[in-house]
Formats: structure tokens, C-alpha cells, sequence
């Protein structure tokens, strides 16, 4: 008995097979035999692929030959490289999927794009600077809703109001900030999550302007040269515009004193203003930097749905950012963008066990948080000197 | 001519006197210890000196200044740096990180040249990122320059957070308690650190226990005892000093 539990312990496919039989098992009643059977594949698939995974790089901790070899070609492939090339295949991948996909593909891309720029933008408050921010979904709704009155009751275009949504949404940032500064950890939670909140409250109350919970409708779609941008696959690249133009300033400014800064403040308050950092004003940029993203995936959003409701900026949007950001990896601008991708791509992919794809997303965070809690690449973090 | 001067410092958390009328003058180019047994307000007079505290009473100046109401970033910018008695290293950075951020005051562009990439941000990106690797050959770590700074040893650590301090350029370096938890020949490495750091200009204000370092290597000793000042002078003079034996060692019984 003892003998055939080793066996299902060490041996991987057995371990597999084991794991995917149960999965299967509880998911048979509400997905049907076939999807089950998918499930119990893949499971089976993954944890014996982990399991070898596993193992491998516990015997290539011993110095044999080949794994020296190894070794030494990883090196020469430097993980910066290895990101870089990475990079250039996602952006070509990125540039060429619209012209394959149908429009429902491209829909989630869109969405997918959006949830990116909210990343990135949280990444900066959280990630950087290690400020926990719960009502990120307030600054989202205020570039939407700036973009949505100014384009209905003013008529005013939308690379008019991009600058307008983003500098006000910093501005809800700076707002914020000022509160914020003063706490940490768990307070700073309860207030973040009360400025989302209040904006959420805020916009379905007022309804002589914003129209309360019936949102409002009929916002123009971008256009450039007289060219309408409301074509899904136009609309996509208009979003991959901005989210290369996020991360490319995103990454610039980590690498600049002001992203040192944010990253000593992360460490050590205290140290960081004994080495001549004023940690209240970089806390209030962080602010400002990460919301001002927020504003413009905020009009993005907008101008894509051509409605906006107060529905939309939950508290389990903010909930949703962060999971993405955390899934990623704190602090890391590539892996944020991973992270968003797949939190933002995981519901449609689930699809077909329907009403239980939640809480799969809910079983795969916590997994993450047990397995690797540092982010899908959170440790490639390498000395930039 | 002194380069710093505290004048009554007095520091109260509740009823708690932590420090009570402290004065003192520091000459500029000298190591003065401050001593006092375990609670004595030591950590408390630093955390005055350099901002993250505010003094109850009194008032410190520093080249002439009141600085006595300024932020820490603002003081550490006019030119007093310190390391910490519990390590606090940016820990997740690489040892070359924790110094270049500590150019911060000292690397000045604004964001703009950041994102355009400017000459001038990479110009001060380069000379900042020398300049860092300069320090660290300094304070002898030169060896461990890329690599993360929680795997440095103790010591090593508690020299990179004299680097990290000393990348501030200051010209009053506060030491707490630089060789805490440390062997002789390590203590006595640190020695000659904070030495090197003397002959470069720099005025030194050390808290330390080890008496054999604190009476070679400093030139004025301020005593604190439950956060009175009882003795200053120099360590021959302090050494003799009635009051201060009493503090260490007890009251002479007289039958």
C-alpha cells in the first residue's frame, strides 16, 4: 500500500493522472463528460510536466557536465535577451493576430488592451512604490465619464479629451494622495477602497449630470484624418498604440530616479527620507503617474463601448486590476502585462464550463499565491548596471 | 568652528522624558562618540539630528542653520547622512542600486529627460552610476557590486549601508552603532573605514558600545545617561569622570 503511494508521489505521470482524475471527477456534473475529459488532459499534462520540471532543475543543482553546459548557454543568453526577444515575438504576434481573428476575438483583445493600460497604471502605485491601492477602478471611471460628458453634452473629439481624461483622473490621483500619505497598510486600503466607492456612488447619484445608473450613450467612436476608428481591428491597434506608448514611458521613467525613488520608498520609508528622498512627493507623483494611465484606458473604454454606467467601475473591477498586477508580478512593467492578459482572457477562455469559470480564476490566484508568490515573472529581476 | 551644535534638546514621548536639555557642539573634521548605556536616548538624539524626530524643546543647527524643523530629506540634502542600528538596507535592490539611489538629491533632471532619454539623463545616469561604483570600491565591497544586497553577509551589509550613506556626500556621517554584532578583526576593519572616511573631510558623530573603539578612535565623547547628558570631553578626561563611572558601573559604596 505505502509502496503504491510512493509511486503515485515520485512517479509524474502517475502524480498526473491522479490529480487530473479527480479534477475531472468534480467538474464531470456541471461540464459533461467531454469537457471533463479535456480537463483531466490538461491536468494530467501539467503536473506531470511540473513534476519532470521539478525534478530536472533539483538534479542540475549537481555539477554534471551537461547541466554546466546548460548553464553556460543560459548565461550567454541573458535573461534581458531572452525578455527582449520575447518582446519583439509578442509585439509582431500582437501586430499580425487582428488580420486572422474574427470580431469576438478582437473584442476580448480590445478589452484585454484596456485592462493592460490599468495595469501598468496600478503597477506604478503598487508594484513601485508599494502603495496598496483598492479603488483603482475610481480613476478608471473618472477618464471614462471625463471622456463620456465632454463628448455628449460638448461634442468635443476624442484626442481632445485623451489629455483632458488622463489629467483628470491624475487629478482624482492627487486628491487621493493627499489622504494617502499619511497611511500605510491597512488604512490606506480603507481609504483607497472608499475613493473607489465614492466615485462609483458619486456617478450613479447624480443624475442630472451623469444620468445615474443608466449611463450614458451614444459616445462617438475616434476618428483620424476623417477615418473612424470604430471598427473593431482599427480600434485594436489604436489600443496597441497606447499600450507600447504606456510601456515604453512606464519602463523610462522606472529606470529614472523617480522609479528609484518609488522602489526605496517599497523598502524603507524611513531610509528612503534619510537619503534625501521626499517621500511625500513621490508618493503623490506615484499617484498622479499611475492614475493618469487610468484615465486614458478609462476613455479607451468609453469609446469602445460608446455607453458608460457607473456598473462598470466596481469595486471588483479594482479587485479584478490588482489581481493582475499581483499575478504578474509586483513590480514588474512586462509581467503586470502578461498578468492582464491572461485575467482579462481566462473568463472567455473558460467559457465552456460557463458558470464555474470564476471560480477556476479564483482556484489559479490562489495556487499562484501558494506556488509562486512572486508573480508569473516576478524574480527575473536583473542588476540594470 | 563647529558643524553642528544642538542646544537643549529635549525629547518627551508621553511622560517619558527620552531626552532632557541636551547640548553639545561638534567641531568640524572630528569623531565624537556618544555613549550612555542601553537607553540612555542614544538612537532618540539621532533621530533629532537628522529630522524623524521632532524635538519637544531645544533647537539644532547645523553649519549655522536651524534645521531643527526640517524634513529628513531637506537636511539630508543640506549635508548629514546616517545608517541605521537595525539594518535598513532597499533590500530587494542589488548592492549598486541601494548606492545610486542614495544620489538621488544629487542626480538633478526632471522626468521629461527621463522619457526622451535625454543627453542629460544619460550623462547623469553614467557619471552617478561611476560615481556609485566608486563608493562601493570605497567601502570595500567592490566584489559584490551586481549582487542582490540581502545576500551580503552582516558586516557587509552594515558597510554597504555606510556606502549607502556616504553616496549622499555628506559632511556629517551619523553612525549607529557601526560594528553592533560584529567579531574584533571585523570591528576592526570598520575602524579603519570610518578612518578612511575621516581623512576625506568628513565629520563623523558615532553611537558605539565597544569602548576599546570608542576611546582610540574618537576625539570627543558625549555621555548620555536616561537622557541627560553627564559628561563630554576627551575620552582620557571622560574615562576619568566620576559620574560617567557611576552610570557604567554603579555608585561607590561607602561604609
Amino acid at each position: 500500500m505505502n509502496a503504491l503511494f510512493a509511486a503515485f508521489r515520485t512517479n509524474p505521470m502517475l502524480k498526473g493522472a491522479f490529480t487530473g482524475f479527480w479534477t475531472g471527477i468534480l467538474i464531470l456534473p456541471f461540464a459533461g463528460p467531454r469537457t471533463s475529459f479535456m480537463v483531466f488532459l490538461v491536468v494530467l499534462f501539467c503536473v506531470a510536466v511540473l513534476a519532470v520540471y521539478k525534478k530536472k532543475s533539483f538534479s542540475s543543482s549537481r555539477c554534471s557536465i551537461f547541466s554546466e553546459k546548460y548553464r553556460y548557454l543560459l548565461s550567454i543568453i541573458s535573461s534581458d535577451l531572452r525578455i527582449k526577444a520575447f518582446l519583439y515575438i509578442i509585439t509582431a504576434s500582437a501586430v499580425l493576430f487582428p488580420l486572422m481573428l474574427t470580431s469576438y476575438y478582437l473584442d476580448i483583445f480590445i478589452m484585454a488592451g484596456i485592462y493592460m493600460l490599468l495595469a501598468l497604471g496600478l503597477n506604478v502605485i503598487v508594484g513601485l512604490t508599494g502603495q496598496l491601492h483598492l479603488g483603482f477602478a475610481g480613476s478608471y471611471a473618472i477618464g471614462a465619464y471625463t471622456y463620456a460628458l465632454l463628448n455628449t453634452y460638448f461634442g468635443l473629439s476624442f484626442w481632445l479629451c485623451l489629455p483632458v481624461s488622463a489629467l483628470s483622473a491624475s487629478f482624482a490621483g492627487i486628491l487621493l494622495s493627499m489622504p494617502a500619505i499619511r497611511l500605510r497598510g491597512d488604512y490606506l486600503a480603507i481609504v483607497t477602497l472608499g475613493f473607489g466607492e465614492i466615485t462609483r456612488i458619486v456617478l450613479n447619484n447624480w443624475d442630472s449630470v451623469t444620468r445615474g445608473p443608466n449611463g450614458i450613450s451614444g459616445i462617438a467612436a475616434p476618428s483620424v484624418a476623417g477615418i473612424s476608428l470604430s471598427g473593431l481591428r482599427r480600434y485594436y491597434y489604436l489600443v496597441m498604440a497606447l499600450v507600447v506608448l504606456a510601456v515604453f514611458i512606464t519602463k523610462r521613467v522606472e529606470q529614472s530616479r523617480t522609479g528609484r525613488a518609488w522602489m526605496a520608498i517599497r523598502e524603507d520609508e524611513i531610509a528612503a527620507s534619510s537619503m534625501g528622498i521626499n517621500t511625500t512627493k513621490y508618493k503623490i507623483y506615484a499617484f498622479v503617474f499611475g492614475s493618469l494611465w487610468a484615465g486614458v484606458a478609462g476613455q479607451l473604454f468609453a469609446a469602445k463601448m460608446q455607453f458608460v454606467s457607473p456598473e462598470s467601475f466596481t469595486f471588483i473591477e479594482s479587485v479584478f486590476i490588482l489581481c493582475m498586477v499581483i499575478l504578474g508580478g509586483l513590480g514588474n512593467t512586462y509581467g503586470v502585462l502578461i498578468g492582464a492578459f491572461i485575467i482579462a482572457i481566462l473568463p472567455e477562455a473558460l467559457r465552456g464550463i460557463e458558470s464555474y469559470r470564476m471560480l477556476i480564476v479564483g482556484l489559479g490566484l490562489v495556487v499562484m499565491m501558494i506556488f509562486r508568490p512572486q508573480g508569473i515573472i516576478g524574480n527575473m529581476k536583473k542588476c540594470r548596471y | 568652528m563647529q558643524i553642528l551644535e544642538a542646544r537643549g534638546v529635549s525629547r518627551y514621548f508621553g511622560g517619558i522624558k527620552a531626552l532632557e536639555d541636551v547640548t553639545f557642539r561638534i567641531p568640524r573634521g572630528t569623531i565624537t562618540s556618544i555613549i550612555g548605556p542601553n537607553g540612555a536616548g542614544k538612537t532618540t538624539l539621532f533621530n533629532c539630528l537628522i529630522g524623524i524626530t521632532k524635538p519637544s524643546k531645544g533647537a539644532v543647527f547645523f553649519c549655522g542653520k536651524d534645521i531643527t524643523t526640517m524634513q529628513p530629506h531637506e537636511i539630508c540634502r543640506l549635508g548629514i547622512a546616517r545608517t541605521f542600528q537595525n539594518i535598513r538596507l532597499f533590500k530587494s535592490m542589488f548592492v549598486l542600486e541601494n548606492v545610486v539611489v542614495a544620489q538621488h538629491t544629487r542626480a538633478e533632471y526632471s522626468v521629461m529627460h527621463s522619457i526622451f532619454s535625454t543627453k542629460k539623463f544619460l550623462d547623469t545616469e553614467k557619471s552617478i552610476t561611476e560615481k556609485s561604483l566608486e563608493i562601493i570600491e570605497f567601502a570595500g565591497l567592490h566584489e559584490h557590486a551586481h549582487s542582490p544586497s540581502q545576500s551580503l553577509s552582516y558586516g557587509s551589509q552594515k558597510r554597504l549601508e555606510i556606502a549607502r550613506a556616504l553616496a549622499t556626500e555628506p559632511e556629517l556621517l551619523l553612525l549607529d552603532e557601526p560594528t553592533a554584532g560584529m567579531n574584533p578583526s571585523e570591528t576592526e576593519d570598520i575602524m579603519g573605514l570610518i578612518k578612511k572616511i575621516q581623512s576625506l573631510g568628513i565629520t563623523i558623530i558615532l553611537i558605539e558600545h565597544d569602548m576599546k573603539l570608542v576611546m582610540n578612535a574618537s576625539d570627543f565623547i558625549v555621555v548620555l545617561d536616561h537622557g541627560v547628558k553627564i559628561s563630554e570631553g576627551r575620552p582620557d578626561e571622560v574615562c576619568k569622570d566620576p559620574q560617567v563611572i557611576e552610570a557604567y558601573l554603579g555608585k561607590e559604596v561607602v561604609y
